[in-house]
This record gives structure tokens, C-alpha cells and sequence, in this order.
């Protein structure tokens, strides 16, 4: 026996031997990470996984690619955002390249105005873009009487709508992809001769490209889902301006809900398609800018 | 040549500089902040000047009284900025054949390959063509950052700190390679370093800039044995900068300072004018215990005690204290070998005239 009064060596606990060291000490404790992240993702999965399983049940997944109306509602989806896209980065991205490299007076507000449709309810931006180009909108009376344009109702009415909407996402990442672009290449490129255009073309678009397809994507999708801005600009009529998300909307309400449950699985089977082909494109991409 | 007399006035600085280059290196050298990036941004054209004219090679780019300005697109420079800026998009031949097929000078495709797959091989990159920066090091980046740049047959070099990110062992290859393509390119080069020792190696001459002026300019053996004044010593790390009063004395004049007097080479010194003086490390001997003092019959003779001795490899720094102050010593480590230089022990220094650099403008 030891003399209990002399002090005894320290000797390291057995269980803690394998304790974590340096900044591993402070981490959350691994499980429970995984555990609240397992939770979150469950939470994502079921309601997908459910529109699945009751399409399985009912058989009704392939089913409504017959009916006309989803022909109709599927292209019209697909040929508007398409569109919208197509507006989002032409309009989008000379207004991402000024609010990124340039400085002038008043950024703060255009920038704050360019995001605003992004936080706007978008029955609220329905309704602001049916008073400014309805009939008897601000902006109707002369677009019917000179133009002989008439737009609410129409399929211009979706892509206005779609565009107003989801463009903001698109402007977002792209300046964000300007911004990171140092400051260095540009120079460099300058003073090795290079045109604004040509540099343009060789070091800023490339460098910016993860940022301007990651924001290409993010405003399809948006797009895609549109229902509150569509439905008020342009109404809900099949084959004109009934687009997937007003379809599903349509067949619930009439009580067709196997249909809608259909409908939402081809949206969801798309939406997840674009997404995977846009991992695999950003990961194989060249490296992005420092 | 390169002339150029800049003046730009921004919140943080005041930035007024004159310089004038032959076909030789000149190098900017300062504290951060003191306006070198900016100075040769102005020269680049990336940044413009208030007032003032910049030359390059007979050609005016900048006139701010007769309103000329070109853009960095039609000056004939070269320029490389603190990190590489190889574009991280493009392979090495990609980034040097970049200029040569859309740059001030045009060539087809297959011959601005060519060409740019000679310069990688002048840099020793020819197998590193086809990688992207981000499989390349440090050091490869910066030679294709120099492959680059010759692309683009510049009249005039301007160079950022480009070796300032790198490991010792690289950077001292880099130096040696710039001044071989230096020595066969000469054009007028601005080389901005604020590291002492780089300096002095790439340097035909040294520019001193400080707070957005030069302070002095001269071939680096002249500022650094003899800087202007104290903001100039202490960046060049002259070493022991000593504060006193000139005295006359029955051998002529000597600086009279709380370490002692120390002797000057005959001058045209005044009685009792204060005065600040410089002495290098390298300046002061270390006399052997056992050796008369005779051989050093001019110098100033201290004696004091070893307080530290500092082995920086190819030379050894030595702390005497010598009672109101301390001189450091550095010795090669050859002649460290016959000395006993251990803390604690007595030593004896001997300080030639001709090193007491007395500063013309002391300055604060």
C-alpha cells in the first residue's frame, strides 16, 4: 500500500487516453451533428418521398403525360422559363458587371432595388405588375392604344412576371462572381495589351462562370416554382398561362389530387435532374477565381 | 528610359515622386504604406496621377498639363503585380501565349505557341505547359508570371514584391534569375522589395521612398554605407544609429556621444553642432584580448561587455555594451573563429573614422 500522504503520480485514466486533442477538444460532440442533421434532412426527404409513394400507389405517375392539360402546363413551364432565363442573363449581367466593379453615386439604392423583388411577396409583385401593365394599369392604356400590346393574360404575362421575380437571384450571384475576381488579373490583362472586350472575354467571364450558372440555376428554379406573381399577372388559363405549379394548383382544387400528386413528381424529377447535371458541370469546371 | 514625375493626392498619402531611369534596375524600396504599388500603378497607367508627366522609352503616356493619358493597353510596359496573377483559368502556355495572340503585338496561333513555348523553356517550364496554376508552386508561378511578361515585349518593367510570398531557398533562385534576364533584356525595370537584402541584390541603384517621397537614390553600397538620414538608416538596417556633438579634439574632430567619442575622418565640421551618426555593424572590429591596439592607431578604441551573440549563419551579431549604450558587431563567422565571444566576457572594438557616416539630415 501506498503512503496515502505522499502525493501520488499522475496517471492518465485508461478511458480518456484517446481523448481528442487540440481543436478537436472543442468540437460539438459528434453525434450530435449528425443527429440534427439527420433530422433536417428527413425533414426534406418524406414530403418527397411521399408524392413518390402515393404516385406508386395510385399509378399515376406516368399516367397524366396523356392528359393534354399536362402537355399543355409542361411546355408552357419549360418554353417561359426558358425564356426568363434567357432575359435574366441578358439584362443581368451588365447590371451584376457595374454593381460589381463599378463605383458610383447611388449603388447602395440600385442595388437594394434590384433585390427588392426578391423579398416582395410575390402577390404582391402580381398585383404591382397587374396596376402597372393591366388594362386599365398605369402603363396599359398606352401599351393597348400605341403598341397595340396587351399583356396581362397572356404568355409574355408569365415570362414578365417569372423574370420580375427570379432575375434578382440571378444578379445576386453574378455580381457576387464579378466581386471575387481580383483586381490583379484585370490589371495585368490591361497592360498586356488586352481590349476591355477581349478581357472580358478571356479572364472575367471564365473566372466568373461557377457564380454565373450556380445563379443561371437558382433563377430557373425559381422560375420553375413561380405561382403568386403568375396567377395574379396572368391568370390561371390552361394552355396560355396555366404553367406546371398553377396546374397543381387547378387539379387540387377541382379534387383531382392524383393528378396534382403526378404533376408535382415531373417537377420534382426535373428540378433534381438540373440540379445534378449542375453539380457534375461546377465540379468539373476550371478552378474559380481566387 | 524611363521618366516619370508623379504627383497623386489621396486621403491616406501624398504621393510626389520624380525618377529617371537608364536601362537598368531601380529599386523601390520602402515600408508598406509608403506609396511604391501606387507610384508604379501611376507609371502602368492603372491609376491616375493629379499632376505631372511619364515617359517611356521617348513616348509621352501621361501629360496631365497637355491632357495625355493612355491607357495601359497602348504603354509598352510590363508589369507584375505582388502575387503572380497567372490566371488561375489557363494553363502555364495558355497564360504566355495570351499577349502573343491578343495583345499589342499579334501572332498566328501556331507561332504565338511557339513562341511562348520558348519562353517557358528559358524558364525551365517546358514540361509544365500544359498545368494549371493550381498544380504549380510558388516559385513556378512567378517564372511564368516572367514568361509572361517578356511576351508581351515590354519597353519598360514594373515589378511588385513578386518574390515576397516565397521560401528563402526560391527566392534567392528568382533574384538571380531576374538579374540574368535583366542583364539580357535591359530595359528599365522598377523593382519594388521592401526587403534590405533584395534590394541591394537586384538593384543597379536603390530608391528610397518613404511616406510618399524619395528620399534618396544611389547605387545600393552608397545607401546603404551612407543613408541620408535617419528614416533611411533604420530601413536599411544600418544598424547602431548614435545621437551627439561634434568636439574638436588635438586629432581633429570626434563625436562626442554617451558611448563614448568616436573619432571622424577630417571634414568640415563645426564645433559643438549636434549631429547623428551612423556606424554598420560590419564597420566595427573585434580586437583579440592578446593584440596591441597599435594596428587600429586611427580608431576609435571602446571597451565594453559582451550582452549577446546572435549566429544568423553567414554572419555572427554581437551585443556590446559599453556603458550608456550598446554597438552591435557582425562578424563573419571566420573571424568570429580566434575570438572568444560568450556573453559575460569583456570585449574590445575598434571603429575606423571612415565608417562613422555622420547623417547630413538627421531628421526626427
Amino acid at each position: 500500500m501506498s503512503d496515502p500522504r505522499l502525493p501520488r503520480p499522475y496517471v492518465e485514466p485508461a478511458g480518456r487516453a484517446s481523448r481528442p486533442r487540440g481543436w478537436r477538444r472543442f468540437r460539438a460532440p459528434d453525434s450530435l451533428l449528425w443527429l440534427s442533421t439527420g433530422v433536417l434532412l428527413a425533414f426534406i426527404l418524406i414530403p418527397l418521398a411521399a408524392i413518390f409513394l402515393r404516385g406508386i400507389e395510385d399509378q399515376q405517375l406516368i399516367r397524366p403525360l396523356d392528359d393534354p392539360l399536362v402537355q399543355d402546363a409542361l411546355a408552357l413551364s419549360l418554353v417561359t422559363t426558358a425564356i426568363t432565363l434567357a432575359l435574366a442573363v441578358a439584362l443581368g449581367t451588365p447590371a451584376a458587371y457595374l454593381l460589381a466593379r463599378y463605383r458610383f453615386r447611388g449603388k447602395a439604392v440600385v442595388s437594394t432595388l434590384i433585390d427588392l423583388p426578391m423579398v416582395l411577396p410575390p402577390a404582391v409583385a402580381g398585383i404591382a405588375l397587374l396596376i402597372a401593365f393591366g388594362r386599365r394599369g398605369v402603363l396599359g392604356p398606352a401599351l393597348s392604344g400605341f403598341l397595340g400590346v396587351e399583356l396581362p393574360f397572356t404568355m409574355a404575362a408569365v415570362v414578365i412576371a417569372q423574370t420580375f421575380v427570379a432575375m434578382p437571384l440571378y444578379i445576386r450571384s453574378a455580381r457576387a462572381g464579378f466581386e471575387t475576381i481580383d483586381d490583379d488579373y484585370l490589371q495585368i490583362a490591361a497592360t498586356m495589351g488586352l481590349s476591355r472586350l477581349t478581357i472580358f472575354r478571356t479572364i472575367t467571364l471564365p473566372l466568373a462562370l461557377p457564380a454565373l450558372l450556380s445563379g443561371a440555376v437558382l433563377t430557373w428554379a425559381r422560375a420553375l416554382g413561380e405561382f403568386g406573381a403568375t396567377i395574379m399577372f396572368a391568370g390561371n388559363f390552361a394552355g396560355r398561362t396555366q404553367t406546371m405549379p398553377l396546374a397543381i394548383y387547378q387539379s387540387l382544387e377541382g379534387g383531382d389530387l392524383s393528378t396534382a400528386i403526378a404533376l408535382s413528381g415531373i417537377l420534382i424529377a426535373v428540378s433534381f435532374t438540373v440540379l445534378i447535371i449542375f453539380q457534375v458541370l461546377t465540379c468539373t469546371s476550371p478552378e474559380t477565381a481566387r | 528610359m524611363l521618366v516619370a514625375r508623379v504627383g497623386l493626392a489621396l486621403p491616406s498619402i501624398r504621393i510626389d515622386v520624380d525618377l529617371e531611369l537608364g536601362d537598368e534596375t531601380l529599386v523601390l524600396f520602402g515600408p508598406s504604406g509608403a506609396g511604391k504599388s501606387l507610384t508604379v500603378k501611376m507609371i502602368a497607367g492603372l491609376e491616375r496621377p493629379d499632376y505631372g508627366r511619364v515617359e517611356i522609352a521617348g513616348q509621352t503616356v501621361f501629360d496631365a498639363d497637355a491632357g495625355i493619358d493612355l491607357e495601359p493597353q497602348r504603354r509598352d510596359i510590363g508589369y507584375i503585380p505582388q502575387r503572380s496573377g497567372v490566371f488561375p483559368h489557363l494553363t502555364a502556355l495558355e497564360n504566355v501565349a495570351l499577349p502573343l495572340r491578343r495583345g499589342r503585338k499579334r501572332y498566328p496561333a501556331r507561332e504565338a505557341e511557339e513562341r511562348a513555348l520558348a519562353l517557358l523553356e528559358r524558364f525551365g517550364l517546358r514540361e509544365r505547359a500544359g498545368a494549371k496554376p493550381a498544380q504549380m508552386s510558388g516559385g513556378e508561378l512567378q517564372r511564368v508570371a516572367f514568361a509572361r511578361v517578356l511576351a508581351t515585349e515590354p519597353k519598360v518593367l514594373l515589378v511588385d514584391e513578386p518574390f515576397a510570398a516565397l521560401d528563402a531557398p526560391v527566392r534567392a533562385d528568382l533574384r538571380r534569375e531576374f538579374r540574368r534576364f535583366q542583364r539580357e533584356l535591359r530595359i528599365p525595370a522598377i523593382f519594388i522589395t521592401h526587403d534590405v537584402e533584395e534590394a541591394a541584390v537586384v538593384g543597379d541603384r536603390i530608391a528610397i521612398m518613404v511616406a510618399g517621397t524619395i528620399r534618396q537614390v544611389g547605387e545600393p553600397r552608397q545607401v546603404l554605407d551612407r543613408p541620408a538620414d535617419r528614416d533611411v538608416a533604420r530601413l536599411v538596417q544600418a544598424g547602431n544609429i548614435i545621437d551627439g556633438r561634434v568636439v574638436r579634439c588635438e586629432y581633429g574632430y570626434a563625436l562626442e556621444t554617451p558611448l563614448g567619442a568616436f573619432r571622424l575622418a577630417p571634414g568640415g565640421w563645426k564645433d559643438g553642432a549636434p549631429a547623428t551618426a551612423v556606424v554598420r555593424p560590419e564597420g566595427i572590429r573585434i580586437l583579440r584580448e592578446d593584440r596591441s591596439a597599435a594596428r587600429f592607431a586611427g580608431s576609435t578604441i571602446i571597451s565594453g561587455v559582451i550582452t549577446d551573440v546572435a549566429d544568423h549563419g553567414s554572419m555572427i551579431a554581437v551585443t556590446v555594451n559599453v556603458g550608456g549604450g550598446s554597438l552591435v558587431v557582425s562578424l563573419s563567422p571566420t573571424a568570429a573563429e580566434n575570438l572568444e565571444l560568450v556573453p559575460g566576457k569583456p570585449a574590445r572594438l575598434a571603429i575606423p573614422p571612415e565608417r562613422v557616416h555622420v547623417l547630413a539630415a538627421p531628421g526626427a
